[in-house]
């Protein structure tokens, strides 16, 4: 730029970079003042800059939106995969909040049976100090192919990890001693107490459950 | 209150199913299902050997699929020694309509599955030996007329990599049993798909 326009009185230079300099950092009143203000010098050339760089400064603006929203798409297609020693420490928060954990996969079919209640159960609680955790057991060969496409058709909300840590024996009774390895399998617990599930829920059997743990406090 | 306590004491039932299982120890009974060839396969009728591999296992559980091959190479080496795999399916085809007997018979001849596959199709015997999932193993041993359950649990460490298997706790738990020892661990635990069965 500087190369392009070096020919170029000081004024209408420095007007064309503190435009370009307002839009790089999306002060939109200012970028309109400093629009103004080249106006005012009444020389066409500062104009027709500013008019490109408004274009260009438009294109900006709808690549970053679109950036976000790929950001956002590209957010679910780097699903977090945990060891157990990543997970274990979700399993064990001492605060306020109530924390359902539930381990299901995409080829559970009971688990997909499941999923709109957990979803519901979610949204009921979404304002309250409740989280929800939802760890598939996929495989992750299977993350593109079938994990996404499922938490798309299921309209998950639910933060979604995989869990790929294949000696389940060493940490299944660390999630709970009951557990047999069977899914679906939900925990659910706060600080004054924890809770597991070998079975599928319907909404009101997990809506009271959850009720209750949040009365707990 | 009272819907609350419903649901308290509904959730305990699976509990319930699950505690009534075999643990090591505990004496197994016998059972005699129809396999894939049209036969009724009874325990009683392998005189000579010193105990069973009975896996639950189903054609429709990828946990059960990856586990193919290597329950196919467990029985190879170990029903010449007397410790034949029996697999059964216990999963109800109305729920699951991939493990219907025709499935079983499909999945038996595409796999070449060198063992009985049986179809636990009153669902009794997974409900007695207390499965939980597929697959699940329970190995069994002849002792005098009656079989003592040796070890429960899974086939190895890795589930979806052979090759990566660090533990191979099932042929451990064989090998000790024909060394006339105890399994250690004689419990093991995995992920898999809960049994298919009407509440």
């Amino acid at each position: 730029m500087a190369e392009r326009y070096g020919g170029k009185p000081h004024r209408i230079r420095f007007c064309y970079f503190y435009t370009i300099y307002n839009l790089t950092r999306l002060k939109i009143p200012i970028l309109f003042k400093s629009l103004k203000n080249c106006i005012l010098t009444q020389n066409q050339h500062a104009v027709n800059m500013i008019i490109q760089a408004r274009k260009s400064g438009i294109l900006v603006l709808i690549c970053i939106v679109f950036g976000s929203l790929n950001v956002s798409v590209l957010g679910q297609d780097s699903i977090r995969i945990y060891r157990f020693s990543q997970l274990q420490p979700r399993l064990e928060h001492r605060n306020d909040t109530t924390y359902l954990i539930n381990f299901w996969a995409s080829w559970c079919v009971p688990c997909l049976k499941e999923l709109p209640a957990f979803e519901e159960v979610r949204e009921k609680y979404s304002d309250r100090k409740f989280k929800m955790l939802m760890v598939s057991l996929d495989f992750p060969r299977d993350i593109e192919t079938k994990l996404l496409p499922t938490i798309a058709k299921y309209n998950l909300k639910a933060e979604v990890v995989v869990l790929d840590d294949p000696d389940a024996n060493a940490w299944i009774d660390k999630v709970d001693p009951a557990w047999s390895g069977a899914i679906p399998s939900t925990l659910i617990y706060n600080s004054k107490s924890r809770s597991f599930y070998e079975k599928g829920f319907t909404f009101e059997e997990l809506d009271q459950i959850v009720k209750l743990k949040l009365h707990e406090k | 209150m009272k819907k609350i306590l419903i649901v308290f004491w509904m959730t305990l039932i699976p509990l319930a199913v699950l505690a009534d299982g075999y643990q090591p120890g505990d004496k197994a009974r016998g059972f005699r299902l129809k396999n894939v060839d049209g036969q009724v396969v009874s325990l009683d009728d392998y005189t000579s050997a010193k105990g069973f591999v009975v896996i639950f296992t189903c054609n429709t559980c990828p946990y059960a699929v990856a586990y193919e091959d290597r329950i196919i190479d467990l029985d190879m080496k170990y029903r010449p020694l007397g410790m034949p795999v029996i697999a059964v399916n216990p999963n109800d085809p109305s729920i699951s309509p991939g493990d219907s007997f025709d499935k079983m018979v499909q999945r038996a001849d595409e796999k070449d599955f060198t063992f009985p596959y049986l179809f636990d199709e009153t669902q009794e015997v997974f409900k007695a030996y207390g499965a939980t999932h597929t697959p699940h193993v329970y190995l069994l041993k002849k002792e005098g007329s009656e079989l003592i359950v040796k070890y429960v649990g899974t086939i190895d460490d890795n589930y979806k990599d052979a090759s990566s298997v660090q533990k191979t706790y099932l042929a451990d738990a064989i090998d000790a049993v024909l060394s006339g020892a105890n399994p250690d661990p004689s419990l093991t635990k995995a992920i898999g798909c809960s049994v298919k069965y009407k509440k």
